[in-house]
């Protein structure tokens, strides 16, 4: 029962990671089409930042830890969105829709990332703690608050992002751009911009994910490779373009792993999610709330 | 079963078809003969390309029945459509705009070559010969149609009206019984038309039956030996091409619209 | 203009065989034959990811199918003491039976979809590997897979043990694949298989069946990435499972694209720069996929039609300097 309960908490911090990273995934592929294979980097650089921001103090950040953690987390997200921006504007928007384009120049720009992150801070992997240590205990079983902290942080900036999407003027827009570009082009929207935040808001979210999950595990250059292929899974299992369904999609690719990791073993659970996907993809070939083109 | 019924190629039954509760086609209801040439008109937005999706398959009917030479052919996939020898050309010149004309006609023959992969492979003596006899059969379409001179380049350096004419090509490789055109002259000059309402009484000649789809009416009572009024999804009129020109219903409907 | 590209074509071809076959007689570098045998056995797989890519989909179950066939080969002559000249084809065969299995279903899956059902396939064949200690090895892989065995040719006796022969056959095998390729590039089905990616309306109007014709070109695929997979098992003499994921899969994807699709050349010359690029560097090894990266890239913004439409290109630039 306690094994139970620990594995159903691990699987929730995870879907919940996962959930951040697929929803910027997400974000990107539903509104622009592309599929960006460098999300994972953006993701370890979301790690990397909180490594310097909070444990190496690059910047002299003031105050509790507590406070000094939470604004390393918000200044990484800031400067991994300004990345992916710049990213964006140079280098993926003129191959927008040529798939195979996008490709390649996505997993040079992986190929790129990783190795400048290798040769500036090395192979090594950095371990460091949040400032939230030790565990709540609830009668017979306990959970760290480090993982309490990434569980509490990713529902209030998953909360905050739909809010975001539905009640302010820019998330609309994004919204009216994701479901119908043809009709929103004649609206006269400012693709630009729209561009910008959706790439921005993405990447901001792959950041997010590794800046909690970085101080629970380690950082290192390669860290970004494994999440982002689950998180690939949950946008198929969810539907292109449906952050609704990254968030159901999240959970059941999270709780899968958790708990067949936990009772088979981890080869198993790598396996699992990915006979999800080819289940899932034979059934309805566009996702399960896709819609056909 | 009388001899007239024999004739007929192509039966239209209760044909309906709805966009999320909005019906682009109602309860459609006609025939054509083998050997026709048969007009299908109507105001913008009245259904006649749904119409043509909806015959050659590639939409579903919400309700009714497409016979094609005695066969029901409703809700099948479009290749299996196309076996039976009902053809179709597309509004937009669609085309495989990386492929030279030649090869372009030449994939419009497949379906009566199939694809004998080990012997393309080998290259046999047969193969050889066959490969004869089709390139035979493309440099004929090639001829007849006047694409002759054009055979090596590549599609998308056509000009719009030898696309058209390359697009109309492909379906005739491919030897259908019945020939859709969706809108063979738009876009085209007063020479080019001319030499498309040839090419289609060619056609015909031929004794392949023509669906026509077109807004240019000089050109379709120029061909037609019939035709079928569309509008707002719904047949309003079907007649001879004098009789059209003077239906009150008719004139009404493009009144009403232009 | 076309014929003249061809003739083109051909010629350097000719040229890459000729230099092939009598650049060992004169630089004799063990280790310069090692990086031509390894160009030589990713040609194949890249030979084989390109003729899925012409039908528009770009599969990342390659980088499996090269580990299935290595396995195959591998278990073939360990556990069941084949000749390795009968467990060459054999795995060729086995695995383009298993793509067939495998690509029937999948087939209909379109775009970045198929990515990622193919990226899945790879990954649930990788972790069967791992999982299955008996048959596969584990995470370790299989080790101590055999050298080809001695052959006599007209009255020659030739050992496998040294570098030179090895590389006279990845090389054999790779003129057989340039020449399965090339057929098919002029033949009918090479014009059809073409044809699909620019619009499958048309064909679907016109009666080709899309799906058998995209399941041929899978199928042709896999074949030739079981051939690669069992030199690569009997050239390294292990099988792990670390050496086929999907990342292989994107490399072959990125060797296809960068080379470019067109003609036959394009595999041979992506292969041969990209993987020249790791000796040219071995010096400064953490920047290799920097310059990598940078060269992709480079290639995408200048030339989109791959190295092999660099004449084109530089044809056109002239012209537009005289003007």
């Amino acid at each position: 029962m306690d094994m139970l309960i620990q594995t159903f908490i691990n699987g929730t911090m995870g879907s919940l990671i996962l959930i951040l990273v697929a929803s910027g995934l997400c974000m990107i592929f539903g509104i622009m089409h592309i599929v960006n294979f460098a999300h994972g980097e953006f993701y370890m650089l979301g790690g990397f930042g909180a490594w310097l921001f909070f444990d190496q103090e690059v910047l002299p950040l003031f105050g509790p830890p507590a406070f000094r953690y939470i604004l390393s987390v918000i200044l990484t997200m800031v400067a991994v969105a300004f990345i992916g921006i710049i990213v964006e504007r140079v280098l993926l928007r003129r191959f927008r829709g040529s798939l195979q384009s996008i490709l390649v120049v996505t997993f040079g720009l992986m190929l790129i990332m990783q190795a400048s992150t290798l040769i500036i801070f090395g192979v090594t992997d950095k371990a460091f703690s949040s400032p939230f240590q030790g565990y709540l205990s609830l009668g017979n079983f306990h959970i760290s608050q480090e993982r309490m902290a990434a569980i509490i942080t990713s529902i209030v900036i998953m909360l905050l992002l739909y809010f975001f999407i539905n009640k302010t003027k820019y998330g609309k827009a994004m919204r009216a751009v994701a479901q119908d570009a043809e009709a929103a082009l004649v609206l006269g929207m400012n693709f630009n911009l729209i561009f910008s935040l959706a790439m921005g808001i993405g990447c901001a979210l792959a950041a997010v994910g590794g800046a909690l999950v970085g101080p629970i595990f380690y950082v290192n250059p390669y860290m970004g490779v494994a999440p982002v292929m689950k998180a690939f899974v949950v946008i198929i299992l969810g539907g292109a373009g449906s952050l609704l369904g990254a968030v159901i999609g999240g959970f059941v690719v999270g709780m899968t792993e958790a708990f067949v990791s936990t009772y088979f073993g981890t080869h198993f659970a790598i396996m699992a999610v990915f006979l999800i996907l080819i289940f899932i993809l034979l059934v309805k070939p566009t996702g399960v709330f896709g819609h056909e083109e | 079963m009388t001899a007239g019924e024999n004739r007929t190629l192509l039966e239209i039954k209760g044909l309906s078809k709805n966009f999320g509760g909005l019906a682009a086609v109602a309860d459609l209801n006609f025939a054509t003969e083998k050997g026709e040439i048969v007009g299908l008109i109507g105001p913008n937005g009245a259904g006649k390309t749904t119409v043509f999706n909806l015959i050659s398959g590639f939409l579903k009917p919400t309700q009714g029945q497409v016979i094609f030479g005695g066969v029901n052919v409703t809700q099948k996939k479009p290749s299996w459509i196309a076996k039976k020898g009902l053809m179709r050309t597309f509004q937009a010149n669609v085309l495989y705009n990386e492929n030279t004309v030649m090869q372009n006609v030449l994939l419009g023959c497949h379906l009566h070559t199939g694809f004998g992969l080990m012997r393309d492979f080998l290259n046999t003596a047969e193969t050889q010969q066959r490969k004869k006899q089709l390139d035979e059969k493309v440099m004929e379409i090639l001829k007849f149609s006047g694409l002759y001179e054009l055979r090596d380049e590549l599609a998308s350096n056509l000009s719009h009206g030898h696309q058209r004419i390359l697009g109309i090509c492909i379906t005739l490789a491919a030897e259908p019984q019945l020939l859709m055109l969706d809108e063979p002259v738009s876009g085209m000059n007063a020479e080019e038309k001319n030499n498309m309402v040839e090419l289609i009484k060619q056609i015909n000649l031929k004794g392949i039956t023509v669906l026509i789809v077109e807004h240019d009416m000089k050109v379709i009572m120029n061909l037609c030996h019939r035709i079928v009024v569309l509008n707002f999804g719904m047949k309003i009129a079907e007649g001879l091409p004098e009789e059209i020109q003077a239906h009150p219903k008719v004139i009404e409907a493009y009144l009403g619209v232009e | 203009m076309k014929n003249k590209n061809t003739t083109w074509t051909t010629r350097i071809l000719i040229f890459l065989i000729a230099s092939g076959i009598l650049l060992p007689m004169v630089h004799k570098d063990p280790y310069f034959l090692h990086i031509c045998i390894i160009i030589f056995i990713w040609s194949i797989l890249t030979f084989g990811i390109r003729i899925v890519l012409i039908t528009g989909h770009l599969n990342a179950a390659q980088g499996g199918f090269l580990g299935m066939g290595a396995y195959f080969s591998a278990i073939l002559t360990m556990k069941l003491g084949w000749s390795f000249w009968i467990s060459l084809p054999a795995s060729g065969l086995a695995v383009a039976i298993l793509a067939m299995i495998v690509g029937y279903p999948i087939l209909r899956v379109k775009g970045a979809y198929f990515v990622m059902i193919t990226f899945g396939i790879t990954e649930v064949f990788r972790q069967i590997w791992m999982m299955w200690k008996d048959m596969f090895g584990g995470p370790q892989g299989l080790f101590g897979v055999p050298k080809p065995s001695p052959i006599d040719i007209a009255g020659l006796h030739i050992s496998f043990s040294s570098k030179m022969p090895f590389y006279y056959l990845a090389l054999v095998v790779l003129l057989f694949t340039v020449l399965v390729m090339r057929r098919l590039d002029n033949s009918r089905l090479g014009i059809t298989l073409r044809s699909l990616p620019q619009s499958e309306m048309l064909s679907e109007s016109i009666g080709i069946p899309i799906l058998l014709y995209k399941l041929i070109a899978f199928v042709i695929g896999a074949f030739f990435a079981g051939l690669a997979g069992s030199l690569w098992a009997h050239y390294f003499t292990y099988a792990s499972p670390d050496d086929f994921n999907w990342t292989n899969s994107l490399f072959m994807l990125m060797y296809a694209v960068i080379g470019g699709t067109q003609t036959v050349l394009g595999p041979i010359l992506g292969c041969m720069l990209l993987l020249s690029l790791d000796e040219v560097l071995i010096e400064f090894q953490e920047y290799t996929p920097i310059v990598l990266g940078l060269i992709l890239i480079f290639i995408l913004f200048y030339l989109p039609g791959g190295l092999i439409s660099l004449p084109q290109k530089m044809g056109s630039l002239l012209k537009w300097r005289k003007k």
